[in-house]
């Protein structure tokens, strides 16, 4: 089966719920793959990174992603799933 | 001349930010009566077109990655954005950007989840009077803003230099110059954009290229390590170190870093073979 290009990081958002908090996946990353963003900008009003959901953790650049799966060890709670995915047909 | 210069200077012997007209905005901004200021959207839309660039490259789909990134660039073209420059350059927009506010990179937050909150930490820089109305975003100026004086933002550029952070200045659409930054790869967006993703519009390679002087050179390598653009290698054959001017931006953090004062700058201009390469 042939496959993409570049692996796929699936985030399960529910147990990565405060990103910018956490940060190990994104300090250990070689090539800063993922990146994490507020989900709300509010005037006056600055986000608490450790209430769930005010910050979002995507990934932005796949095309550097070497599967080393680093990522994947250092997330403390098992959220991230790295994989070349089989390609579409 | 580079394309910031063709619209933002308004002579031709004066490059772009250098124009003191990039730092005459307005005191106040008028609003109209009832109108409250718009609340900024965390913006998803060029992060998710250039997704839509990488996706279909992975697969296999390289026409409509290209298709993507020269759509994308052809919109960056209409609107004003980030050149890189050395320390001196960066030194004279300290004596013409007051106020300027040092804070953190918002780059490098997305990136690596970094929390800078003291002068020591900012890497970032806002200027203009807009600044002075930084405190009703506490969340775009998480971990503040700290004012500098012009001696002072002139130490905290070299602090930068030092540790080996490309300099750039932006200018994001505004009437004036919008601040100036110290990153370096992979977590700035504009210089990771541009090398890895091919959104050349967006970040403009310097008004300098570097060159050495191979007789002063003693290839010590105090220079190497220094480079973010590939464009600096020791080379073996010579013993010394060599610049590729192609894919030099003109940081100039080669040349604050040579002890021998055998790295010199050029006008890209003035260079029959680079005039065109921005």
């Amino acid at each position: 089966m042939a496959t993409e290009l570049f692996p796929q990081i699936d985030i399960d958002h529910d147990k990565c719920a405060t990103p910018f908090a956490c940060k190990k996946c994104l300090q250990v990353c070689p090539t800063a793959v993922l990146s994490v963003h507020a989900t709300k900008m509010v005037r006056m009003q600055e986000n608490d990174k450790n209430e769930a959901g005010t910050y979002k953790l995507s990934v932005t650049f796949r095309d550097k992603c070497s599967g080393c799966n680093l990522c994947m060890d250092v997330c403390p709670v098992d959220a991230l799933n790295v994989y070349l995915p089989e390609l579409a047909s | 001349m580079c394309r910031m210069c063709d619209t933002l200077s308004s002579d031709k012997d004066t490059v772009w930010y250098k124009d003191p007209r990039q730092y005459s905005n307005r005191l106040y901004k008028l609003r109209e009566p009832g109108k409250r200021a718009q609340e900024v959207q965390a913006s998803a839309g060029f992060q998710g077109r250039l997704q839509q660039a990488i996706d279909a490259k992975s697969q296999g789909d390289t026409g409509t990655h290209d298709t993507i990134i020269s759509e994308m660039n052809k919109r960056a073209l209409m609107h004003p954005g980030c050149q890189v420059l050395p320390l001196e350059e960066m030194m004279a927009i300290a004596d013409m950007g007051t106020p300027m506010g040092a804070m953190k990179c918002i780059c490098r937050e997305t990136t690596r989840g970094c929390e800078e909150c003291s002068l020591s930490e900012y890497t970032c820089m806002g200027l203009g009077t807009g600044m002075y109305k930084w405190e009703r975003w506490p969340e775009r100026y998480k971990g503040g803003v700290e004012f500098l004086s012009p001696n002072e933002a002139k130490e905290w550029m070299e602090h930068w230099d030092r540790k080996g952070m490309v300099h750039m200045v932006m200018q994001e659409g505004g009437d004036f110059l919008g601040g100036i930054c110290n990153c370096d790869y992979p977590d700035c967006m504009p210089i990771r954009n541009r090398i890895d993703n091919g959104l050349t519009a967006g970040l403009v390679k310097g008004e300098f290229v570097c060159f050495i002087d191979f007789e002063k050179c003693n290839g010590c390598g105090d220079c190497l390590g220094r480079c973010n653009f590939n464009a600096l290698k020791y080379e073996t054959t010579t013993e010394k170190a060599n610049i590729d001017q192609f894919a030099c931006f003109g940081c100039g953090l080669c040349e604050t870093a040579c002890p021998r004062d055998a790295i010199f700058y050029r006008e890209r201009s003035k260079l029959p073979g680079l005039a065109n390469v921005w």
